[in-house]
């Protein structure tokens, strides 16, 4: 049977069985389940991996990839019981190749460790991981795409790939790029037909991936951050664009007035009073052209007319000085509220109308937001040429199995036997769904589309048509993450 | 007849069935034999480009895509009996520059130095800015070959700067990728699920045929500063042109040879006189103080190197009229035809490539002054990629292309240089043995065409996917057959 086979392939203690760790393997975040795996594995190796791929592909039986399991999208939830999920997170191989600019991770690494391990030899990947970092692995968040930290200058985890390793369905191991050369080392991502483009973002659709390489800077020697308070989010965005057009600063964000209640809990108490905040993140190899910078921010985040006044920088210098610290406390508000963005990446020009669009839905839904202790927070941040708006609607409910073993100890001793309340879940689920559809109708497009954003009805069918030809090309039976992407 | 149907579609003065004429489309620069096409199209439109390929697809034609004619690698050269040869230079419209949301849309067959003059009125540019051929070379044949020179240290390839494409499939289907595939969307980003944008660029026309290409948008600098330094040996050159590239800041660095400098030193440059090995580039920056401390951090590193600092103005000369050496890329100084080769390397083979090249042609001494040839070794950066560009010349019949973008004055004293059929051979013969050397080094190329080896320096994982990928896009290969050893 195929549990032998797998036994046999990666050892019977990293085969498992049990129900309740499968449910915890299974589901996401994103309180809306589908099914529970009929068997997780936990392979050790790029090796293993493509073995345990071969496989249940042998036996007809899907395989869904999962990485840290920070997913608000499905994006590894199995569509159907019958499948094999495969823990990524045993393969943990760094190999940094400073002189040529490339560090080589397993699929498992996660951003935490990979900024660890290259930091220490004075070098970084360019964009160099999410707010969620201490769990989201290279595999998980190449496969969903992802931004933040060092973004504004780089791009998201896409922009910085110059070759993947991928476990195709037949077990056959593929690399890209200039990895692909017979003498080749993976150190250039264009080498004929970009084929690394088409597993990025994929969600799990295309092929497992294995190992991924990723470009490497000097680690910044010179660091600052600059913040400016506003009173309305049309002031604050119209610096946030300005500045964003510059290319200048390694992170740019917005924090919302809901936000700033949080934060002044946490003593950053100069945000009393403090409606809407910008900030930004500037890096670079001296101080000179760091303060340089800085200058020019400050110009434009103190225009005048522009509404800025510029307050206190600490909140990007602690995020900087913890990057992935701060993740653990999105799990669990203070009074236990689950917590859950949905996002839409827009360019530049659009972002003002989809604020207010949301604020009109909210508005709509008021009697219901107040009725089952709904709330929305926002988050406004840029990666290098574009803009994700990013709410995150939060209610009371049980907070499942993922972050009962992973928010912070005393979030779990208070809220971990909180029943569901799934009136609360439909309404904030449901107000989620509406605000991710009213962001594709402006044109917004996703991260993370995983199964639960409506990527295939918001394409034009001929480049649709297109995505299921490849998917079709490489996975004719199905059996990789069925179900993502709407395929 | 299938040509009275194509220039019903294109109108009969974008035409040509003449045999001079069709010859003249259907061959490059590389002196190699070709299929002539049975019939040249000038689309003025996508809508138009799409019903020549699907009546030429119906009938059974091959269709190929040729830009501006740039093309030393046989990529546009039929291949087939009755192909349809398509000139994309009427579709040269700058459709739109978005300084808002930092993208430019531009038909296949604008021209970089047009798209560069088209931006630069609104105060941007893309990232890559184009080749020094960019005269001529189009931005669709760029992005179907890929290509480097202006930002490419800074911003990498023109494969870097691309948002999203319009490409025509087999049959005639037009699809859009990335964000413009968004039903209410513009090309924004490239990522939104997997990024079907990759397999298109640097396909070398072989999976589609580009109509209108988004390309990324950033600021013109405010301050632009130049660098130039003399240095003992060609490793040496390497060691400091690789080094400036692994800081960051520099938008090009690139190294110029014995054979380069003794041509600028009779151009004006007389401090160049007697100058073996130089290293030229530029610093950008959003003002004076960024882009000064940006040269002076590459200035100390270069004092660290031991090189010696020179006047700046040849590269400052180059950014002055950045496509007017429109002759000194098609031919040497004295009207020898001129033919490159490169390999990609990262940096830890530089040397061996550079060692490599050297020995090679130190063991063709006697041939190589029997014939007459000269030799350059030019170099780039490429982010902190080695793109390493050795170039042969010798005198040889110059043909209508080379003839018809000089000069007059040049073109009347050079038209009478006759072909030495052993001269030919010889030069040709060497650069398939320099090239087949650089691929046992694992260099990756651009440009591969049908003259660079591909499917027997990837692996095989890679070749079959990428045929997998190629028949379901073009079941019956009829986009450009034989590119990149695809039939």
């Amino acid at each position: 049977m195929i549990t032998d086979a797998l036994r046999a392939a990666i050892g019977a203690a990293n085969v498992i069985e049990d129900a309740a760790e499968r449910e915890y393997y299974s589901w996401d975040l994103s309180q809306e389940p589908l099914q529970v795996a009929e068997i997780v594995v936990r392979p050790g190796s790029a090796e293993e991996l493509a073995a345990v791929v071969r496989i249940a592909h042998e036996q007809g039986i899907p395989v869904v990839p999962r990485g840290g399991g920070i997913s608000y999208t499905q994006g590894f939830e199995p569509s159907v019981a019958e499948t094999v999920l495969i823990d990524t997170t045993r393969l943990k191989t760094i190999e940094i190749n400073a002189e040529d600019s490339v560090v080589i991770a397993d699929a498992g690494v996660t951003w935490e460790e990979l900024y660890l391990a290259t930091s220490a030899e004075g070098v970084r990947t360019p964009y160099f991981g999410p707010l969620s970092g201490r769990f989201a692995t290279v595999g998980g968040t190449l496969s969903q795409n992802s931004l933040f930290y060092g973004s504004g200058l780089y791009g998201t985890s896409a922009d910085i790939t110059t070759g993947l390793e991928v476990a195709g369905v037949d077990g056959k191991v593929l690399r890209t790029g200039s990895w692909a050369h017979r003498n080749g080392s993976p150190f250039s991502r264009y080498y004929g037909p970009d084929l690394t483009s088409l597993f990025l973002g994929d969600t799990g659709a295309l092929g497992v991936k294995t190992r991924a390489a990723l470009k490497l800077i000097p680690l910044p020697m010179a660091n600052q951050a600059v913040s400016f308070a506003y009173d309305t989010f049309e002031q604050a965005y119209a610096a946030l664009h300005e500045a964003a057009k510059l290319e200048i600063a390694a992170e740019l964000f917005i924090f919302d007035p809901a936000n700033h209640a949080i934060y002044r809990k946490l003593g950053f108490s100069f945000l009393e009073g403090v409606e809407w905040s910008l900030h930004f993140t500037v890096e670079g190899i001296d101080d000179a052209i760091v303060d340089a910078s800085v200058d020019i921010l400050r110009g434009i985040g103190t225009r005048p007319g522009g509404g800025g006044r510029e307050i206190d920088p600490s909140l990007p210098l602690a995020m900087r000085a913890d990057p992935f610290g701060g993740g653990l406390r999105g799990f669990v508000g203070s009074e236990g509220h689950v917590r859950l963005p949905v996002h839409g990446v827009f360019p530049f020009s659009k972002v003002p109308a989809a604020q207010r669009g949301v604020v009109d839905l909210i508005a709509r839904n008021q009697d219901v937001i107040d009725r089952l202790d709904l709330r929305i927070t926002f988050l406004t941040a840029i990666t290098r040429g574009y803009c994700v708006f990013e709410p995150v609607v939060w209610w009371p409910d049980s907070i499942g199995p993922y972050r009962a073993r992973h928010a912070p100890e005393d979030a779990v001793a208070k809220f971990g036997s909180v029943p569901p309340n799934l009136e609360a879940r439909a309404a904030g689920t449901g107000l989620r769904r509406e605000i991710a559809l009213l962001m594709s109708s402006l044109g917004g497009t996703h991260l993370q589309v995983g199964k639960w954003y409506p990527y295939r009805d918001s394409l034009e069918p001929a480049t649709y048509e297109t995505v299921a030809a490849v998917k079709h090309a490489f996975d004719p039976r199905r059996l990789v993450n069925p179900g993502s992407l709407g395929l | 007849m299938i040509t009275d149907t194509l220039a019903t579609i294109v109108g009969a003065a974008n035409v040509v069935t003449d045999d001079a004429g069709r010859a003249f489309y259907s061959n490059d620069l590389s002196y190699t034999d070709v299929e002539t096409a049975v019939i040249v199209v000038a689309p003025g439109s996508p809508e138009e480009v799409a019903e020549v390929v699907r009546v030429a697809n119906e009938a059974g034609c091959p269709v190929v895509a040729r830009g501006g004619g740039m093309s030393y690698t046989r990529t546009f050269v039929p291949t087939r009996p009755n192909t349809v040869l398509l000139d994309m230079r009427r579709l040269d419209k700058v459709v739109e520059v978005n300084t808002d949301d930092m993208y430019v849309i531009a038909e296949a067959g604008v021209t970089w130095e047009q798209l560069y003059l088209a931006c630069a009125e609104h105060g941007v540019r893309t990232p890559f800015w184009g080749t020094l051929s960019g005269r001529y070379a189009t931005v669709g044949g760029a992005l179907s070959n890929n290509a480097l020179f202006f930002g490419s240290t800074k911003y990498g390839s023109a494969a870097e700067s691309v948002l999203g494409l319009e490409v025509v499939l087999a049959g005639g289907k037009t699809i859009r990728t990335g964000s413009w595939a968004h039903r209410s969307g513009t090309p924004f980003t490239r990522y939104y699920g997997p990024d079907l944008t990759g397999p298109f660029i640097a396909d070398t026309g072989s999976l589609g045929i580009k109509t209108r290409v988004s390309l990324k948008l950033v600021q013109l600098p405010n301050a632009s500063v130049g660098f130039a330094f003399s240095v003992p040996t060609f490793d040496a050159s390497n060691e400091l042109t690789l080094e400036i590239a692994k800081l960051g800041i520099a938008t090009e660095v690139y190294g110029f040879d014995p054979l380069y400098n003794g041509v600028f030193a009779d151009l004006g440059f007389s401090f160049l006189k007697g100058v073996d090995w130089t290293v030229f580039g530029i610093v950008d920056g959003a003002n004076d103080a960024i882009a000064d401390a940006g040269a002076a951090l590459v200035r100390d590193l270069a004092a660290r190197l031991g090189a010696e600092e020179i006047d700046p103005s040849v590269p400052m000369a180059v950014r002055a009229d950045p496509f007017g050496a429109v002759r000194s890329v098609l031919m040497g100084p004295k009207g020898e035809v001129w033919m490159p080769i490169h390999g990609i390397f990262p940096k830890s083979k530089a040397k061996a490539a550079a060692d490599a090249a050297v020995a090679y042609f130190d063991s063709k001494a006697d041939l190589i002054a029997k014939h007459d040839i000269k030799l350059s070794l030019l170099t780039l950066a490429s982010g902190t990629d080695f793109i390493f560009e050795p170039s042969f010349y010798w005198f040889d019949e110059l043909g209508a292309f080379r003839l018809e973008k000089i000069e007059k004055e040049w073109a009347d004293q050079w038209k009478t240089i006759p072909h030495v059929a052993e001269t030919r051979e010889v030069a040709l013969g060497m650069r398939k043995e320099l090239a087949a050397i650089f691929d046992e080094l694992g260099a990756v190329h651009l440009q591969i065409g049908k003259w660079y080896e591909f499917q027997s320096q990837v692996e095989p994982a890679y070749a079959e996917t990428l045929l997998a990928l190629k028949r379901a896009l073009d079941p019956d290969g009829l986009i450009n057959p034989g590119s990149l050893g695809l039939v």
